[in-house]
Protein backbone atom coordinates (compact mmCIF):
# COMPACT_ATOMS: atom_id res chain seq x y z
CA UNK A 1 0.00 0.00 0.00
CA UNK A 2 2.60 2.35 1.04
CA UNK A 3 4.14 1.82 -2.11
CA UNK A 4 1.62 2.32 -4.28
CA UNK A 5 0.63 5.62 -2.63
CA UNK A 6 4.62 6.53 -3.28
CA UNK A 7 4.25 5.55 -7.22
CA UNK A 8 0.83 7.94 -7.19
CA UNK A 9 3.02 10.64 -5.46
CA UNK A 10 5.99 9.78 -8.30
CA UNK A 11 3.31 10.01 -11.42
CA UNK A 12 2.19 13.52 -10.35
CA UNK A 13 -1.24 12.52 -8.99
CA UNK A 14 -3.24 15.83 -8.49
CA UNK A 15 -5.35 14.93 -5.86
CA UNK A 16 -4.88 13.68 -2.04
CA UNK A 17 -8.69 12.65 -2.37
CA UNK A 18 -9.37 9.54 0.08
CA UNK A 19 -12.99 9.03 -1.06
CA UNK A 20 -14.38 5.64 -1.53
CA UNK A 21 -16.39 7.60 -4.90
CA UNK A 22 -12.92 8.29 -5.85
CA UNK A 23 -12.97 5.53 -8.10
CA UNK A 24 -16.65 5.18 -9.24
CA UNK A 25 -15.29 9.54 -10.35
CA UNK A 26 -12.31 8.05 -12.13
CA UNK A 27 -14.33 5.65 -14.38
CA UNK A 28 -17.65 7.45 -15.20
CA UNK A 29 -16.13 11.27 -15.53
CA UNK A 30 -13.99 9.51 -18.78
CA UNK A 31 -17.69 8.77 -20.34
CA UNK A 32 -19.96 10.96 -21.94
CA UNK A 33 -23.62 11.36 -20.63
CA UNK A 34 -22.43 12.15 -16.57
CA UNK A 35 -22.42 15.12 -15.12
CA UNK A 36 -19.31 15.84 -12.93
CA UNK A 37 -18.92 19.00 -10.65
CA UNK A 38 -15.56 19.15 -8.58
CA UNK A 39 -15.09 22.38 -6.76
CA UNK A 40 -11.85 22.50 -4.37
CA UNK A 41 -10.30 24.58 -1.77
CA UNK A 42 -8.82 27.26 -3.75
CA UNK A 43 -12.69 28.13 -5.34
CA UNK A 44 -14.19 28.13 -1.97
CA UNK A 45 -11.70 30.90 -0.79
CA UNK A 46 -13.18 32.84 -3.30
CA UNK A 47 -16.48 32.52 -2.34
CA UNK A 48 -16.32 34.92 0.57
CA UNK A 49 -15.07 37.97 -2.27
CA UNK A 50 -17.86 36.82 -5.09
CA UNK A 51 -20.39 37.05 -2.71
CA UNK A 52 -19.63 40.56 -1.33
CA UNK A 53 -22.07 42.26 -3.06
CA UNK A 54 -25.07 39.39 -2.58
CA UNK A 55 -27.71 40.58 0.02
CA UNK A 56 -29.15 38.70 2.90
CA UNK A 57 -27.95 36.01 5.05
CA UNK A 58 -27.86 32.96 2.60
CA UNK A 59 -24.50 34.04 1.54
CA UNK A 60 -23.02 34.43 5.24
CA UNK A 61 -24.15 30.99 6.25
CA UNK A 62 -22.70 29.85 3.08
CA UNK A 63 -19.51 30.94 3.50
CA UNK A 64 -19.54 29.40 6.85
CA UNK A 65 -20.35 26.17 5.42
CA UNK A 66 -17.91 26.29 2.77
CA UNK A 67 -14.82 27.85 4.68
CA UNK A 68 -14.09 24.14 6.36
CA UNK A 69 -14.53 22.24 2.95
CA UNK A 70 -12.00 20.34 1.00
CA UNK A 71 -14.09 19.85 -1.85
CA UNK A 72 -17.26 18.51 -3.22
CA UNK A 73 -17.92 16.88 -5.57
CA UNK A 74 -21.03 15.32 -7.91
CA UNK A 75 -21.60 12.82 -9.75
CA UNK A 76 -24.90 12.45 -11.80
CA UNK A 77 -26.56 10.26 -14.51
CA UNK A 78 -29.74 11.54 -16.22
CA UNK A 79 -30.17 9.30 -18.58
CA UNK A 80 -32.82 9.87 -21.63
CA UNK A 81 -31.72 7.33 -23.64
CA UNK A 82 -29.20 4.36 -22.64
CA UNK A 83 -31.05 2.85 -19.38
CA UNK A 84 -28.64 -0.17 -19.54
CA UNK A 85 -26.01 2.41 -18.64
CA UNK A 86 -27.86 3.91 -16.00
CA UNK A 87 -28.37 0.03 -14.59
CA UNK A 88 -25.04 -0.47 -14.70
CA UNK A 89 -24.04 2.82 -12.93
CA UNK A 90 -26.86 2.60 -10.34
CA UNK A 91 -25.19 -1.08 -9.75
CA UNK A 92 -21.84 0.21 -9.01
CA UNK A 93 -22.87 3.51 -7.29
CA UNK A 94 -25.06 1.26 -5.05
CA UNK A 95 -22.22 -1.30 -4.45
CA UNK A 96 -19.96 0.79 -3.42
CA UNK A 97 -18.06 -0.14 -0.28
CA UNK A 98 -18.44 2.30 2.39
CA UNK A 99 -16.33 0.94 5.32
CA UNK A 100 -15.66 3.68 7.78
CA UNK A 101 -19.01 5.08 7.10
CA UNK A 102 -22.44 5.19 9.14
CA UNK A 103 -25.49 5.34 7.54
CA UNK A 104 -27.70 8.28 8.86
CA UNK A 105 -30.84 8.22 7.60
CA UNK A 106 -32.44 7.48 4.29
CA UNK A 107 -35.27 9.41 2.34
CA UNK A 108 -37.58 8.18 0.40
CA UNK A 109 -40.65 9.66 -1.71
CA UNK A 110 -42.09 8.18 -4.81
CA UNK A 111 -39.52 6.13 -6.65
CA UNK A 112 -36.64 8.03 -5.06
CA UNK A 113 -34.17 7.45 -2.27
CA UNK A 114 -31.28 9.81 -0.99
CA UNK A 115 -29.13 8.01 1.73
CA UNK A 116 -27.30 10.19 4.13
CA UNK A 117 -24.01 8.52 4.85
CA UNK A 118 -21.55 10.18 7.10
CA UNK A 119 -17.44 9.37 8.11
CA UNK A 120 -16.21 10.71 10.89
CA UNK A 121 -13.20 10.95 12.73
CA UNK A 122 -13.70 11.07 16.52
CA UNK A 123 -16.34 14.03 17.18
CA UNK A 124 -15.63 15.65 13.14
CA UNK A 125 -17.11 14.63 10.49
CA UNK A 126 -14.50 14.17 7.50
CA UNK A 127 -17.10 13.22 4.50
CA UNK A 128 -21.02 13.65 4.09
CA UNK A 129 -22.06 11.53 1.17
CA UNK A 130 -25.31 11.42 -0.69
CA UNK A 131 -26.21 8.95 -2.74
CA UNK A 132 -29.04 9.47 -4.99
CA UNK A 133 -31.38 7.13 -6.59
CA UNK A 134 -34.05 8.21 -8.32
CA UNK A 135 -36.64 6.65 -11.71
CA UNK A 136 -34.53 8.42 -14.03
CA UNK A 137 -31.31 9.50 -12.36
CA UNK A 138 -28.87 8.36 -10.31
CA UNK A 139 -25.63 9.65 -8.40
CA UNK A 140 -23.72 10.91 -5.47
CA UNK A 141 -22.66 14.06 -3.51
CA UNK A 142 -19.81 13.90 -2.19
CA UNK A 143 -18.58 16.73 0.65
CA UNK A 144 -15.67 16.35 2.00
CA UNK A 145 -13.82 18.02 4.98
CA UNK A 146 -14.48 19.92 8.22
CA UNK A 147 -18.22 19.65 7.84
CA UNK A 148 -20.68 21.84 10.32
CA UNK A 149 -23.63 19.09 9.88
CA UNK A 150 -26.10 21.69 11.88
CA UNK A 151 -24.67 24.42 9.75
CA UNK A 152 -25.76 22.85 6.58
CA UNK A 153 -28.96 22.13 8.15
CA UNK A 154 -29.97 24.79 8.50
CA UNK A 155 -29.30 26.35 5.21
CA UNK A 156 -32.24 25.93 3.48
CA UNK A 157 -34.19 27.92 6.15
CA UNK A 158 -32.20 30.63 5.16
CA UNK A 159 -32.04 30.26 1.69
CA UNK A 160 -35.76 32.43 2.09
CA UNK A 161 -37.06 29.59 -0.08
CA UNK A 162 -41.21 29.69 0.14
CA UNK A 163 -42.56 26.65 -0.18
CA UNK A 164 -40.59 25.00 2.34
CA UNK A 165 -43.10 24.86 4.96
CA UNK A 166 -45.25 23.01 2.55
CA UNK A 167 -42.65 19.85 3.07
CA UNK A 168 -45.07 19.17 6.26
CA UNK A 169 -47.93 18.32 4.12
CA UNK A 170 -46.14 16.04 1.49
CA UNK A 171 -48.28 12.35 1.70
CA UNK B 1 26.08 -9.53 -17.69
CA UNK B 2 26.92 -12.56 -18.08
CA UNK B 3 25.16 -15.13 -20.49
CA UNK B 4 23.39 -16.80 -17.23
CA UNK B 5 22.58 -14.12 -15.37
CA UNK B 6 20.41 -12.82 -18.56
CA UNK B 7 18.55 -16.17 -18.82
CA UNK B 8 18.10 -15.83 -15.51
CA UNK B 9 16.54 -12.11 -15.90
CA UNK B 10 14.88 -13.47 -19.36
CA UNK B 11 13.21 -16.55 -17.54
CA UNK B 12 12.11 -13.58 -14.76
CA UNK B 13 10.66 -11.53 -17.53
CA UNK B 14 8.49 -13.92 -19.75
CA UNK B 15 6.90 -14.80 -16.27
CA UNK B 16 6.07 -10.87 -15.70
CA UNK B 17 8.00 -11.01 -12.54
CA UNK B 18 10.80 -8.66 -13.29
CA UNK B 19 11.03 -5.14 -11.89
CA UNK B 20 11.43 -1.97 -14.47
CA UNK B 21 14.94 -1.53 -13.03
CA UNK B 22 15.67 -5.25 -14.01
CA UNK B 23 14.07 -4.28 -17.20
CA UNK B 24 16.15 -1.40 -17.95
CA UNK B 25 19.08 -3.70 -17.31
CA UNK B 26 18.41 -6.40 -20.04
CA UNK B 27 17.49 -3.50 -22.52
CA UNK B 28 20.76 -2.26 -22.12
CA UNK B 29 22.14 -5.65 -22.39
CA UNK B 30 20.41 -6.65 -25.52
CA UNK B 31 20.79 -3.56 -27.31
CA UNK B 32 24.14 -3.72 -26.77
CA UNK B 33 26.68 -4.81 -29.48
CA UNK B 34 28.19 -7.57 -27.46
CA UNK B 35 25.38 -8.89 -26.70
CA UNK B 36 25.07 -13.00 -27.21
CA UNK B 37 23.72 -14.13 -30.74
CA UNK B 38 21.37 -16.99 -28.58
CA UNK B 39 19.54 -13.77 -27.19
CA UNK B 40 18.90 -12.48 -30.97
CA UNK B 41 15.41 -12.99 -31.10
CA UNK B 42 14.85 -10.85 -27.93
CA UNK B 43 17.10 -8.33 -29.03
CA UNK B 44 15.39 -7.76 -31.77
CA UNK B 45 12.40 -7.32 -29.88
CA UNK B 46 13.71 -4.99 -27.24
CA UNK B 47 15.07 -3.22 -30.40
CA UNK B 48 11.51 -2.86 -32.35
CA UNK B 49 10.24 -1.91 -28.40
CA UNK B 50 13.06 0.42 -27.68
CA UNK B 51 12.09 2.65 -30.98
CA UNK B 52 8.63 2.44 -30.56
CA UNK B 53 9.73 4.54 -27.14
CA UNK B 54 11.37 7.69 -28.62
CA UNK B 55 8.40 8.17 -30.98
CA UNK B 56 6.51 11.17 -30.12
CA UNK B 57 3.61 13.17 -31.89
CA UNK B 58 4.51 14.86 -35.01
CA UNK B 59 4.77 18.50 -35.02
CA UNK B 60 2.17 19.70 -37.03
CA UNK B 61 -0.37 17.37 -34.64
CA UNK B 62 0.99 19.04 -31.61
CA UNK B 63 0.66 22.65 -33.04
CA UNK B 64 -3.06 22.06 -34.21
CA UNK B 65 -3.99 20.62 -30.86
CA UNK B 66 -2.71 24.04 -29.52
CA UNK B 67 -4.61 26.14 -31.69
CA UNK B 68 -7.73 23.51 -31.58
CA UNK B 69 -7.36 24.18 -27.88
CA UNK B 70 -7.24 27.83 -28.44
CA UNK B 71 -10.84 28.12 -29.74
CA UNK B 72 -12.41 25.65 -27.21
CA UNK B 73 -13.95 26.48 -24.29
CA UNK B 74 -13.86 24.33 -21.01
CA UNK B 75 -17.30 22.91 -19.67
CA UNK B 76 -18.35 25.19 -17.35
CA UNK B 77 -19.37 23.77 -13.70
CA UNK B 78 -22.99 24.66 -14.39
CA UNK B 79 -24.06 22.20 -16.25
CA UNK B 80 -26.75 20.46 -14.98
CA UNK B 81 -30.15 23.36 -14.50
CA UNK B 82 -32.48 20.47 -14.61
CA UNK B 83 -30.76 19.12 -11.92
CA UNK B 84 -32.46 19.42 -9.21
CA UNK B 85 -35.77 19.98 -10.26
CA UNK B 86 -37.22 16.51 -9.83
CA UNK B 87 -36.52 16.25 -6.44
CA UNK B 88 -40.01 14.80 -4.99
CA UNK B 89 -41.85 17.54 -2.94
CA UNK B 90 -39.62 19.75 -3.25
CA UNK B 91 -39.55 20.42 -6.79
CA UNK B 92 -41.66 24.19 -6.22
CA UNK B 93 -39.29 24.92 -3.12
CA UNK B 94 -35.97 24.94 -5.53
CA UNK B 95 -37.82 26.43 -8.74
CA UNK B 96 -37.69 29.33 -6.18
CA UNK B 97 -34.55 28.88 -4.98
CA UNK B 98 -32.94 28.56 -8.82
CA UNK B 99 -34.84 31.81 -9.84
CA UNK B 100 -33.36 33.57 -7.15
CA UNK B 101 -30.05 32.27 -7.66
CA UNK B 102 -30.05 33.11 -11.64
CA UNK B 103 -30.34 36.92 -10.62
CA UNK B 104 -27.67 37.03 -8.79
CA UNK B 105 -25.61 34.97 -11.81
CA UNK B 106 -26.32 37.28 -14.33
CA UNK B 107 -24.88 40.13 -12.19
CA UNK B 108 -22.00 41.11 -15.16
CA UNK B 109 -19.28 38.85 -14.46
CA UNK B 110 -15.94 40.59 -15.09
CA UNK B 111 -13.50 38.39 -17.06
CA UNK B 112 -10.15 38.77 -15.58
CA UNK B 113 -8.56 36.35 -12.94
CA UNK B 114 -8.94 37.12 -9.42
CA UNK B 115 -6.34 37.84 -8.39
CA UNK B 116 -3.99 35.74 -7.72
CA UNK B 117 -5.82 32.64 -8.38
CA UNK B 118 -6.49 30.12 -11.23
CA UNK B 119 -10.02 31.31 -11.76
CA UNK B 120 -12.01 33.97 -13.80
CA UNK B 121 -14.70 36.29 -12.29
CA UNK B 122 -17.16 34.04 -14.35
CA UNK B 123 -16.20 30.64 -13.07
CA UNK B 124 -16.10 31.44 -9.33
CA UNK B 125 -19.62 32.39 -10.06
CA UNK B 126 -20.54 29.64 -11.24
CA UNK B 127 -18.93 27.42 -8.59
CA UNK B 128 -20.97 29.13 -5.84
CA UNK B 129 -23.86 28.75 -7.56
CA UNK B 130 -23.19 25.26 -8.17
CA UNK B 131 -22.20 25.01 -4.48
CA UNK B 132 -25.50 26.59 -3.07
CA UNK B 133 -27.14 24.39 -5.32
CA UNK B 134 -25.51 21.21 -4.27
CA UNK B 135 -25.97 21.84 -0.28
CA UNK B 136 -29.92 23.24 -0.74
CA UNK B 137 -30.35 19.72 -2.07
CA UNK B 138 -28.48 18.40 0.66
CA UNK B 139 -30.23 20.55 3.28
CA UNK B 140 -33.89 20.27 1.98
CA UNK B 141 -33.34 16.47 1.65
CA UNK B 142 -32.04 16.48 5.38
CA UNK B 143 -34.74 18.37 6.60
CA UNK B 144 -37.71 15.97 4.64
CA UNK B 145 -36.05 13.42 5.97
CA UNK B 146 -36.57 14.86 9.80
CA UNK B 147 -39.49 16.72 9.62
CA UNK B 148 -41.66 14.17 10.36
CA UNK B 149 -40.05 13.57 13.59
CA UNK B 150 -40.69 16.94 14.60
CA UNK B 151 -44.39 16.00 13.97
CA UNK B 152 -44.51 13.90 16.44
CA UNK B 153 -43.01 15.45 19.18
CA UNK B 154 -39.95 17.89 19.54
CA UNK B 155 -36.52 15.63 19.54
CA UNK B 156 -35.11 17.68 22.09
CA UNK B 157 -31.52 19.28 20.16
CA UNK B 158 -31.40 17.01 17.55
CA UNK B 159 -28.44 18.69 15.32
CA UNK B 160 -26.62 18.85 18.40
CA UNK B 161 -27.89 14.95 19.07
CA UNK B 162 -26.89 13.97 15.62
CA UNK B 163 -23.57 15.15 16.19
CA UNK B 164 -22.84 12.92 19.13
CA UNK B 165 -22.15 10.35 16.54
CA UNK B 166 -21.88 7.43 19.13
CA UNK B 167 -25.69 6.67 18.81
CA UNK B 168 -25.79 6.59 15.02
CA UNK B 169 -23.38 4.14 15.03
CA UNK B 170 -26.05 1.76 15.07
CA UNK B 171 -28.48 1.49 12.07
CA UNK B 172 -30.77 3.84 11.48
CA UNK B 173 -33.22 2.54 9.24
CA UNK B 174 -35.42 4.14 6.88
CA UNK B 175 -37.65 6.82 7.60
CA UNK B 176 -40.63 6.75 5.63
CA UNK B 177 -43.20 9.52 5.04
CA UNK B 178 -45.99 7.72 5.69
CA UNK B 179 -47.16 8.48 9.64
CA UNK B 180 -48.03 4.96 10.36
CA UNK B 181 -44.59 4.39 9.70
CA UNK B 182 -43.11 7.18 11.07
CA UNK B 183 -43.80 5.77 15.08
CA UNK B 184 -42.28 2.45 13.97
CA UNK B 185 -39.23 4.58 13.11
CA UNK B 186 -39.17 6.61 16.33
CA UNK B 187 -39.60 3.52 18.37
CA UNK B 188 -36.33 2.27 16.49
CA UNK B 189 -34.48 5.70 17.18
CA UNK B 190 -36.03 5.71 20.84
CA UNK B 191 -33.89 2.61 21.48
CA UNK B 192 -30.57 4.65 20.36
CA UNK B 193 -30.31 5.29 24.30
CA UNK B 194 -28.71 8.86 23.45
CA UNK B 195 -31.94 9.96 22.18
CA UNK B 196 -34.26 11.53 24.09
CA UNK B 197 -37.88 11.50 21.93
CA UNK B 198 -40.60 13.36 23.71
CA UNK B 199 -43.82 12.90 22.59
CA UNK B 200 -46.74 15.59 23.00
CA UNK C 1 -7.01 23.75 -13.45
CA UNK C 2 -5.14 26.78 -15.44
CA UNK C 3 -4.32 27.27 -18.84
CA UNK C 4 -1.13 26.85 -18.03
CA UNK C 5 -1.56 23.70 -15.24
CA UNK C 6 -2.70 22.44 -18.60
CA UNK C 7 0.50 22.87 -20.86
CA UNK C 8 2.42 21.98 -17.84
CA UNK C 9 0.44 18.68 -16.75
CA UNK C 10 -1.79 17.00 -19.12
CA UNK C 11 -0.62 18.02 -22.49
CA UNK C 12 3.16 16.14 -22.05
CA UNK C 13 1.01 13.20 -22.23
CA UNK C 14 0.12 13.79 -25.70
CA UNK C 15 3.14 11.21 -26.94
CA UNK C 16 2.42 8.65 -24.71
CA UNK C 17 -1.59 8.75 -25.93
CA UNK C 18 -0.27 9.09 -29.86
CA UNK C 19 2.26 5.81 -28.88
CA UNK C 20 -0.81 4.02 -27.49
CA UNK C 21 -2.95 4.40 -30.34
CA UNK C 22 -0.54 3.42 -32.92
CA UNK C 23 -0.95 -0.22 -31.54
CA UNK C 24 -5.07 0.07 -32.79
CA UNK C 25 -4.97 2.46 -35.23
CA UNK C 26 -3.32 4.46 -38.62
CA UNK C 27 -0.88 6.84 -37.80
CA UNK C 28 -3.56 9.70 -39.20
CA UNK C 29 -6.25 8.17 -36.86
CA UNK C 30 -3.72 8.15 -33.82
CA UNK C 31 -3.42 11.91 -34.67
CA UNK C 32 -6.97 12.22 -34.35
CA UNK C 33 -7.48 10.21 -31.15
CA UNK C 34 -4.68 12.61 -29.19
CA UNK C 35 -6.64 15.87 -30.38
CA UNK C 36 -10.04 14.41 -29.36
CA UNK C 37 -8.53 13.63 -26.05
CA UNK C 38 -6.74 16.53 -25.54
CA UNK C 39 -9.83 18.06 -26.46
CA UNK C 40 -12.06 16.64 -23.87
CA UNK C 41 -9.73 17.00 -21.29
CA UNK C 42 -9.24 20.35 -22.15
CA UNK C 43 -13.03 20.75 -21.35
CA UNK C 44 -12.86 19.53 -18.18
CA UNK C 45 -10.09 21.04 -16.62
CA UNK C 46 -11.58 22.14 -14.12
CA UNK C 47 -12.63 19.03 -12.79
CA UNK C 48 -9.36 17.29 -12.95
CA UNK C 49 -8.18 18.28 -9.92
CA UNK C 50 -10.66 15.59 -8.91
CA UNK C 51 -8.98 12.55 -10.41
CA UNK C 52 -6.32 11.15 -8.82
CA UNK C 53 -4.16 10.43 -12.06
CA UNK C 54 -4.64 12.48 -14.74
CA UNK C 55 -1.80 10.02 -16.52
CA UNK C 56 -4.66 7.47 -16.35
CA UNK C 57 -7.72 9.25 -17.03
CA UNK C 58 -6.08 10.25 -20.35
CA UNK C 59 -5.08 6.90 -21.57
CA UNK C 60 -8.55 5.41 -20.48
CA UNK C 61 -10.09 8.17 -22.56
CA UNK C 62 -7.58 7.37 -25.29
CA UNK C 63 -8.52 3.42 -25.33
CA UNK C 64 -12.07 3.93 -25.11
CA UNK C 65 -11.69 6.37 -28.33
CA UNK C 66 -9.58 3.88 -29.91
CA UNK C 67 -11.98 1.08 -29.29
CA UNK C 68 -14.60 2.52 -30.64
CA UNK C 69 -12.74 3.64 -33.95
CA UNK C 70 -11.60 0.64 -34.42
CA UNK C 71 -15.38 -1.19 -34.27
CA UNK C 72 -16.04 1.58 -36.33
CA UNK C 73 -13.79 1.14 -39.37
CA UNK C 74 -13.82 -2.80 -38.35
CA UNK C 75 -10.25 -2.62 -39.06
CA UNK C 76 -8.59 -6.23 -39.20
CA UNK C 77 -5.75 -6.90 -36.24
CA UNK C 78 -3.75 -8.98 -38.57
CA UNK C 79 -3.93 -6.34 -41.25
CA UNK C 80 0.28 -4.53 -41.73
CA UNK C 81 -1.51 -2.26 -43.92
CA UNK C 82 -3.16 0.59 -41.69
CA UNK C 83 -0.65 0.08 -38.86
CA UNK C 84 2.95 -0.40 -40.04
CA UNK C 85 2.62 2.48 -43.36
CA UNK C 86 5.29 4.42 -44.35
CA UNK C 87 6.20 7.67 -42.91
CA UNK C 88 5.53 11.21 -44.75
CA UNK C 89 7.25 13.07 -46.78
CA UNK C 90 7.41 15.81 -43.83
CA UNK C 91 9.35 13.59 -41.26
CA UNK C 92 12.93 14.55 -40.89
CA UNK C 93 15.55 11.34 -42.15
CA UNK C 94 15.95 10.21 -38.11
CA UNK C 95 12.48 10.58 -37.55
CA UNK C 96 11.45 8.30 -40.65
CA UNK C 97 13.97 5.69 -39.10
CA UNK C 98 12.04 5.68 -35.38
CA UNK C 99 8.75 6.01 -37.37
CA UNK C 100 9.72 2.68 -39.47
CA UNK C 101 10.90 0.56 -36.82
CA UNK C 102 7.98 2.27 -34.70
CA UNK C 103 5.82 0.67 -36.89
CA UNK C 104 7.38 -3.20 -36.36
CA UNK C 105 6.74 -2.70 -32.79
CA UNK C 106 3.25 -1.63 -33.02
CA UNK C 107 2.28 -4.30 -35.82
CA UNK C 108 3.19 -6.92 -33.58
CA UNK C 109 1.49 -5.65 -30.43
CA UNK C 110 -1.54 -4.88 -32.33
CA UNK C 111 -2.18 -8.38 -33.07
CA UNK C 112 -2.39 -8.98 -29.28
CA UNK C 113 -6.09 -9.98 -27.85
CA UNK C 114 -7.15 -6.00 -26.45
CA UNK C 115 -6.16 -6.49 -22.97
CA UNK C 116 -2.43 -8.06 -23.32
CA UNK C 117 -1.90 -5.10 -25.79
CA UNK C 118 -3.04 -2.45 -23.46
CA UNK C 119 -0.61 -4.00 -20.71
CA UNK C 120 2.45 -4.76 -22.47
CA UNK C 121 2.25 -1.31 -24.18
CA UNK C 122 1.94 0.26 -21.05
CA UNK C 123 4.69 -1.72 -19.54
CA UNK C 124 7.20 -1.79 -22.11
CA UNK C 125 7.12 0.79 -24.24
CA UNK C 126 5.67 3.01 -21.34
CA UNK C 127 7.76 2.13 -18.52
CA UNK C 128 4.58 2.27 -16.25
CA UNK C 129 5.04 0.54 -12.59
CA UNK C 130 2.06 -1.87 -12.03
CA UNK C 131 0.26 0.27 -10.23
CA UNK C 132 -0.26 2.89 -12.83
CA UNK C 133 -1.38 0.40 -15.24
CA UNK C 134 -3.36 -0.87 -12.41
CA UNK C 135 -5.45 2.37 -12.29
CA UNK C 136 -6.27 2.15 -15.84
CA UNK C 137 -7.24 -0.98 -16.95
CA UNK C 138 -9.13 -1.83 -13.30
CA UNK C 139 -7.30 -5.25 -12.49
CA UNK C 140 -5.14 -6.36 -9.79
CA UNK C 141 -1.55 -6.85 -10.09
CA UNK C 142 -1.60 -10.71 -10.71
CA UNK C 143 -3.69 -10.82 -13.16
CA UNK C 144 -1.60 -7.97 -14.94
CA UNK C 145 1.42 -10.01 -14.37
CA UNK C 146 -0.46 -12.87 -16.23
CA UNK C 147 -1.27 -11.02 -19.23
CA UNK C 148 2.00 -9.51 -19.52
CA UNK C 149 3.46 -12.54 -19.34
CA UNK C 150 1.32 -14.47 -21.81
CA UNK C 151 1.74 -11.07 -24.23
CA UNK C 152 5.54 -10.88 -24.11
CA UNK C 153 5.67 -15.30 -24.92
CA UNK C 154 3.74 -14.18 -27.56
CA UNK C 155 5.82 -11.25 -28.84
CA UNK C 156 8.78 -13.49 -28.44
CA UNK C 157 6.79 -16.43 -31.01
CA UNK C 158 6.28 -13.59 -33.59
CA UNK C 159 9.61 -12.12 -33.74
CA UNK C 160 10.59 -16.00 -33.63
CA UNK C 161 8.47 -17.06 -36.69
CA UNK C 162 8.84 -13.61 -38.51
CA UNK C 163 12.88 -13.57 -38.88
CA UNK C 164 13.54 -17.46 -38.45
CA UNK C 165 15.91 -17.15 -35.77
CA UNK C 166 17.58 -20.72 -34.99
CA UNK C 167 16.44 -21.10 -31.81
CA UNK C 168 18.02 -23.63 -29.09
CA UNK C 169 15.51 -23.58 -26.12
CA UNK C 170 15.86 -22.20 -22.77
Amino acid sequence: MIAAALVLMLTGATAQTQSPTDALFDKYGAKDGFTTVHITKELFSLFAEVTQEAEGDDMQELNKVVQGLDFIRILMLKDTVQSRQLTEFRNELNGVKLKDFSELMTVNEGGESVKFMIRKNGKNINELLLIINQPKEAGFISITGNIDLKTIAKLSKSMNIDGMENLDKIK
Amino acid sequence: MHTTEVKILLEKYYEGATTLPEERQLEAYLLSPGADPQFAAEARLFGHLAKAKQETLPTAAAKEIEQRLQHTAPNPFYRSRQLWYYVGGIAAALLIFFTVAISFYRQPANTHFVAGTSYTRAEAEAAVLQTQQALAFVSAKWTQGTEPLKKLGTLQNTQDKMQNLGALDRNVKTINHSMTKASESLDELERLSKFKIVIN
Amino acid sequence: MTEQAFIDEVLPHQDKIYRLARNYLSDADSQDVVQETMVRLWQKRHELPGYRSIQALAIVIARNMCLDKVKAKSYQNSSLNNIAEPATMHTPASALETKDEAALAHSLISRLPEQQRIIVHLRDVEGLEYEEIAAVVKMNVNTIRVNLSRARKTLREAIIKQHNYAYNGS
